[in-house]
């Protein structure tokens, strides 16, 4: 008897009071089907105007081993087909014309990712490690995360690091002349923590800093440079940092979730973002959950943008890609999901609309490349 | 107005953080009585139902993922434990008593489930983690007690259960 | 080139002033671990369905400048 009271947990320790739950295991699969609205003929001057359509499978399976650890394997297959912006004219009264590249591309992309976790009372450690390859591009990258509850249990850190190594090997490179093969790298940490504020509210804030470096450029793209057209050049190194914060409330009178979703976004080519997205999660009877949503992203273009130059810049940098612009975009989403037991099925719907008029602050430039897109899933997950 | 709310939520911080070090229902000291209605059927349970035998309180809710765990294996241990002379009582905190009704329905569970509507039992028992699990001895004193579930809590139920039953 | 200008006035002032307002809003309250049941609903989750960020986090970073989040990056793709 007195053994057994010694060995009892007479006085825990703060870690031995909370239980850090192991993720829920199961297997998950999403169907994305995205597509691109064609160029607007006015803002066409060649190439084909169909952008790209994309389908993409994901497959997720988790998998807790003995009593501490998991297993995570991941796999992702997209194919994609359609033209892509390649570089922008001014027509005889100045305003910007789109080329696009004239063959339709056709691709597909693979990638796995393996992840080992392991909780303890209070942590949760995870190492991962994936690769992702294509026709013209490899990546191979891993991550280590870790987080740490509060002693009270209603707090938690997290903690991340991140690193991939990228090659690029454009096609019909001596044909376009294009460079032939290149590299990149990036490295990034992250640093987060959350809140439960109370019994219906959590809210999480996080910041995340990346270097990337090397070959930074498009090499697709091309610019009109004066009177030239020259490939896409942009400096070799990239720091970037995203601020974010996470908010989720309860609303008791419908048992529907507010979900609020900010992010500043800034680096070193000068490029300022905001995005902004809300969503409403609302319960339909017992198995159903309706959930209709808005993004808002807005950014300022980077310093090196422009449709093209009538002069050779001094920095010698410039890009006449869309998405270093200054431009906003408002998507439209709405999900639809069953749930019953173990099982679950979701299907999503959005469709997202870039405008230079659409910016918050900053002068757009005519950029006829900005795209539109839908963008429809469905998903189905199952707990094991 | 800011200032002071700000000063609010700094020291509820700070206070829940200080009373996490404080210590749950020890070893040694005798378990609170509760009366409470079964979850299905009718009818109350007692605490002083259970004198005389030795008894495993397990205070569970159906939205927790551990719990969740534990349940199927606590089912198993009171088949294997039946007639030894220990019960096992679980108390449910759901919410919604629906959501636990039809937890229980996917994982029936033989041993008597209990309803704690007003969570007065959980405060008693100064209850600091989901789930949370206490051994009693025939005279109502805990004699170990669980904070949370793993696996090997059970090995240890089984140990803590053969040393009270040696003479 | 210029480096992360991290002194940027606007962009601090913003954010300290979206978290003070978030902070005004919501009240602290202390939770009982039994309390817990609503902020572990899936609607409440701070994560969301993996899968879904996954891909919405592709999606966006290759069609836009801004990338990352609360999370360090992960992986990488030719998207252009």
């Amino acid at each position: 008897m007195r053994a057994l009271l010694a060995s009892s947990l007479g006085l825990p320790g703060m870690e031995e009071l909370l239980a850090m739950e192991p993720p829920q295991q199961g297997l998950a699969y999403r169907f994305t089907h995205y597509d691109e609205q064609a160029l607007p003929q006015s803002q066409l001057l060649a190439g084909d105007p169909d952008r790209y359509r994309i389908d993409s499978h994901q497959l997720r399976w988790v998998q807790n081993i003995d009593q501490s650890y998991t297993l995570t394997v991941g796999y992702l297959h997209e194919a994609l087909s359609g033209s892509s912006p390649w570089y922008v004219i001014p027509d005889s009264e100045g305003r910007s014309l789109q080329v696009m590249s004239g063959a339709t591309i056709r691709e597909k992309r693979d990638q796995l990712d393996l992840g080992l976790g392991l909780t303890n009372a209070a942590t949760r450690h995870e190492i991962g490690l994936g690769y992702s390859t294509e026709d013209d591009y490899e990546a191979v990258y891993g991550s280590y995360s870790g987080r740490r509850e509060t002693a009270d249990g209603l707090g938690e850190f997290s903690f991340g690091l991140s690193y991939s190594d990228d090659k690029v090997e454009p096609s019909d490179a001596a044909e376009y002349g294009r460079i032939e093969r290149a590299s990149r790298e990036a490295g990034s940490a992250s640093l987060g923590f959350s809140q439960v504020l109370n019994r219906n509210a959590v809210i999480q804030t996080g910041l995340s800093v990346t270097r990337q470096t090397g070959f930074l450029s498009d090499p697709y793209k091309y610019v009109l440079v004066g009177q030239s057209l020259l490939p896409d050049q942009r400096p070799d190194e990239r720091v970037l940092m995203a601020f974010t914060t996470r908010f989720r409330q309860y609303l008791e009178k419908t048992t529907g979730a507010v979900q609020l979703d900010y992010r500043y976004y800034q680096d070193s080519w000068d490029i300022r973002a905001h995005t902004l997205e809300a969503a409403f999660a609302q319960p339909l009877g017992e198995d159903w959950e309706l959930t209709p949503g808005l993004r808002y992203h807005s950014q300022n273009g980077a310093d090196f943008y422009a449709p093209y130059f009538a002069v050779v810049p001094e920095h010698s940098y410039w890009s006449s890609d869309y998405r270093l612009a200054t431009y906003g975009a408002l998507s439209y989403r709405l999900s639809l999901q069953w749930q019953q037991g173990d099982y679950r099925l979701q299907a999503g719907a959005e469709y997202y609309n870039s405008e230079g008029s659409l910016a918050l602050s900053g002068t757009a430039q005519d950029t006829p490349g900005l795209v539109d897109f839908w963008r429809l899933s469905l998903a189905f997950s199952v707990n094991l | 107005m800011g200032a002071r709310v700000r000063l609010q939520c700094a020291m509820l911080i700070a206070t829940s953080l200080a009373c996490a070090g404080a210590l749950a229902l020890e070893p040694g000291e005798l378990a609170p009585d509760f009366d409470l209605p079964l979850l299905q059927g009718e009818g109350n349970r007692k605490l002083a139902d259970y004198r005389q035998d030795m008894v495993y309180v397990d205070f569970w809710a159906s939205w927790c993922g551990p719990c969740r765990k534990s349940l199927p294996l606590y089912e198993a241990l009171h088949q294997e434990l039946a007639g030894q002379g220990v019960n096992i009582v679980a108390i449910n905190l759901d919410e919604h008593e629906q959501d636990a009704i039809e937890f229980l329905e996917q994982h029936p569970v033989s041993y008597p489930v209990l309803r704690d509507a007003s969570a007065s039992t959980p405060v008693a028992w100064q209850v600091k983690a989901m789930p949370s699990s206490y051994l009693l001895d025939g005279s109502g004193r805990v004699v170990r007690a669980w904070a949370g579930f793993e696996s090997s809590h059970l090995e240890e139920l089984r140990d803590a259960i053969a040393e009270l039953q040696s003479p | 080139m210029r480096l992360l200008n991290c002194n940027h006035p606007e962009a601090i002032r913003r954010m300290v002033i979206s978290l003070a307002m978030l902070g005004l809003l919501v009240a602290c309250a202390p939770v009982q671990p039994w309390e817990r049941g609503r902020l572990a609903l899936t609607r409440m989750s701070l994560e969301g369905d993996a899968l879904l960020e996954a891909m919405d986090e592709h999606v966006y970073s290759s069609k836009e400048a801004a990338s990352g989040g609360i999370e360090a990056a992960g992986g990488g793709c030719g998207c252009n």
